[in-house]
């Protein structure tokens, strides 16, 4: 019924700015090509977006590339698309060049010699465009990257050092975890050579301070699962991250008190590993506890256990300028593998209880 | 056709016994109980077994409160299971007791010693299977300056183990016997004293093993037979030494070992390419039939994502083990994986597309 009636309002809306005249409306027109891409109706985005590409609309062009290079509502048209890039391009858009490129060098995989080509050709890019950024990192992820561009981690800084324009928390969590993992993936020398040690420090400190920006940022965009990445941080690099307040914000708490932060906030997968621990604790520990903290662990599992809620992953027709290939966000849909581990520790604990009371009620008095 | 009339046997036999008293049949209760389990009919047999749980039958009681541990054709409810568990180790069934005590402290725990030494008394007292869990517990950990005792442990734990002739079990001892074997050079005279004792017991189960259709068994003995020396029994040494290790592969490979037939396949294709020449029909749809297997055939308990959640590649049928005996059994045996090695599978399809090419 929804299908049906999202269906009619688009063939209405589709006729009534066919019948206008198509400087009228573009916005409206795009908003409504949007919503005909997420509710699975791309020929009708199409259809909606070739008027205006004809007259040149760089959005337009863009999205219509896109659509094409996907194959979204027919057969994928690659040459098509590329023209249309070219288009977008020529009208000043840093999204339909980031496409192309995308289009050129391919997605950014295991093939480190391709993903480097892809993340050397999206820098200038990244001026413009913040999601670049992002795709420079999935294509740098790989330490085999340096072999073709020896400068990976100054091209990762770089990429962050002109954020053109806000960023949304997906976002930011994603290049906070990219900087984190490139300084925590670094090698560290023997702790004998004075001199790697300094030349390790040089480049890995500058990476490791702007993953805590990032993820300090992220937060604040309500990305939960940054508090996680900033325990990490502060265990691995926060005696080496200075005295500015930011840092000594950082240190202010531990690894795991960042991940209970993380948890209070609403971070499903930190909420289910503090529970873990907890039922842990109380099976493993050997010592005596009250039915109040029993019944309190039980509860905090429960939590992460029938959380219901599904987080909508973000798609490639999200933005206004629609995307060829999506950086690989974190997700923060339901954290599968965290949860089964909590069930399975749940369960183990209501037995040990059950069990522990009868046991203690057969003993001889 | 078998199964349908299995799962139909049941449904009839099942609404039959509802008609008469709880009291009478309790055994044929329970078989049908542990049939309908076995046959995907979880519910079934949940639904036979309460009656008898409620009215002391201690297998009856251990068998739900494994299907409530598990939420398998029932709720899951821990306290339940623990009831009931409480109940029939009081009533002195073994099964349940060693449930129990595999629930209450399980090898990775520090109470594991107490814990082997009891799997130990419960394999003594004829509990196959609990042979084959205090196996597990040996070969996880296993004291580092106490693995000679720890060895002849696991001797005496494959003797029990492999006493009902199952193929599962032999190739299981024979394969961790043979791996364990190299760890034995670093226990002194002691250690080395003992490799022809624990090659030889390896070298029996995965004859008998091979000769009960499992095909990783013949992968393992071409590893003992490129050490023939060490089997301190005549007749054992002369059927390993009888084919070369790579012979063995060969058979392991004609078989349907999928491992193997990526090891043959490599060593075909390249005797092919070396010869410059156009290989024969017959030559290639044997490569491609080496090939399809090594390609296709991969570990069934691998995790991979689908539908939305993690789940395994298959189904693997040592998954069930824990429901094969009429007493089920709250954990189940570990059985490694001998068919499959991804990373070497992958790379072995690489090679073999490489040289496919020229042929």
């Amino acid at each position: 019924m929804r299908f049906v009636a999202i269906a009619v309002i688009a063939a209405v809306g589709l006729l009534s700015t066919v019948l206008l005249p198509l400087n009228y409306y573009v916005t409206e027109r795009h908003a409504l090509a949007q919503q005909a891409v997420s509710h699975g109706m791309p020929a009708v985005a199409a259809a909606l977006l070739s008027p205006l590409a004809e007259m040149s609309d760089a959005r337009a062009l863009n999205n219509l590339g896109v659509l094409r290079a996907r194959g979204a509502g027919g057969e994928p048209n690659p040459a098509e698309a590329r023209r249309l890039f070219a288009r977008a391009a020529e009208q000043g858009s840093a999204r339909a060049r980031l496409n192309a490129v995308m289009m050129e060098h391919g997605g950014c995989g295991l093939n480190t010699d391709r993903a480097a080509a892809t993340a050397a050709a999206l820098g200038p890019i990244a001026e413009t465009d913040p999601t670049a950024a992002n795709l420079i990192h999935d294509c740098l992820y790989f330490d085999a990257t340096s072999r073709p561009l020896p400068d990976r981690s100054d091209r990762a800084l770089a990429a962050e050092s002109t954020p053109p324009q806000p960023r949304d928390a997906n976002a930011l969590l994603h290049a906070g975890w990219a900087m984190m993992n490139m300084a925590r993936t670094t090698t560290i020398p023997d702790y004998s050579d004075e001199e790697a040690n300094r030349r390790y420090e040089e480049k890995v400190v500058p990476i490791a301070r702007k993953a805590m920006q990032l993820l300090f940022a992220a937060t604040e965009a309500g990305a939960t699962a940054a508090y996680e990445g900033l325990g990490i941080l502060m265990m691995q690099f926060g005696d080496k991250l200075g005295d500015d307040p930011m840092a000594v914000r950082l240190r202010e708490r531990d690894n795991w008190e960042w991940l209970e932060v993380g948890a209070e906030k609403g971070d499903w997968a930190a909420q289910c590993r503090i529970a873990d621990a907890r039922i842990t604790h109380l099976r493993y520990d050997g010592k005596p506890y009250t039915r109040d903290e029993f019944n309190a662990v039980v509860a905090y599992a429960r939590q992460c256990i029938d959380r219901k809620e599904e987080q909508k992953d973000p798609a490639w027709f999200d933005q206004t300028e629609w995307l060829v290939v999506t950086p690989r966000y974190y997700l923060q849909s339901r954290p599968t593998l965290e949860i089964d581990a909590t069930t399975g520790g749940l369960n183990g604990l209501l037995f040990f209880d059950a069990d522990r009371k009868m046991s203690a009620a057969e003993a001889p008095r | 056709m078998k199964k349908v009339l299995i799962v139909l046997a049941v449904v009839v036999t099942a609404i039959v016994l509802v008609s008469v008293p709880t009291t009478l049949g309790g055994s044929v209760r329970r078989m049908i109980a542990v049939a309908a389990v076995q046959n995907n009919l979880a519910p079934v047999g949940a639904w036979l077994l309460a009656p008898l749980a409620s009215a002391g039958d201690a297998v009856a009681q251990n068998d739900l409160a494994v299907l409530h541990m598990r939420g398998i054709g029932v709720e899951r409810d821990p306290l339940r299971a623990a009831e009931l568990l409480n109940k029939a180790a009081a009533a002195g069934l073994p099964r349940a007791q060693m449930n129990l005590l595999l629930q209450r402290a399980s090898c990775n725990m520090s109470e594991r010693e107490d814990t082997l030494r009891r799997l130990e008394e419960f394999a003594r007292s004829g509990d196959r299977r609990a042979a084959s869990m205090a196996a597990d517990c040996l070969s996880w950990y296993v004291p580092y300056n106490n693995r000679v005792e720890g060895m002849r442990r696991l001797l005496a734990m494959a003797e029990i183990a492999t006493g009902g002739s199952d193929a599962d079990e032999e190739l299981k001892f024979g394969w961790l016997l043979m791996k364990s074997l190299s760890d034995l050079n670093d226990y002194g005279a002691e250690g080395i004293a003992l490799r022809p004792t624990v090659a030889t017991a390896s070298a029996r189960y995965l004859l008998r093993a091979a000769e009960h259709g499992r095909p990783a068994a013949y992968e393992a003995i071409s590893k003992l037979a490129e050490q023939p020396q060490l089997l301190s029994d005549e007749a054992v040494a002369q059927r390993v030494s009888a084919r070369t290790p790579a012979e063995w592969i060969e058979d392991a490979a004609a078989a349907g070992h999928p491992r193997s037939r990526c090891a043959v396949g490599i060593k075909f294709a390249t005797t092919l390419a070396e010869k410059k020449a156009r290989a024969s029909d017959a030559d290639r749809q044997k490569l491609a039939d080496m090939f399809q297997t090594c390609l296709k055939d991969r570990d069934p308990r691998r995790v991979v994502f689908k539908d939305g959640k993690e789940q395994t590649a298959g189904h693997y049928r040592l998954f069930d083990v824990w429901m094969m005996d009429e007493e089920f059994l709250i954990l189940s045996p570990n059985y490694d994986d001998y068919d499959h090695d991804i990373v070497a599978q992958e790379d072995a399809v690489r090679v073999i597309a490489k040289l496919a090419r020229d042929l």
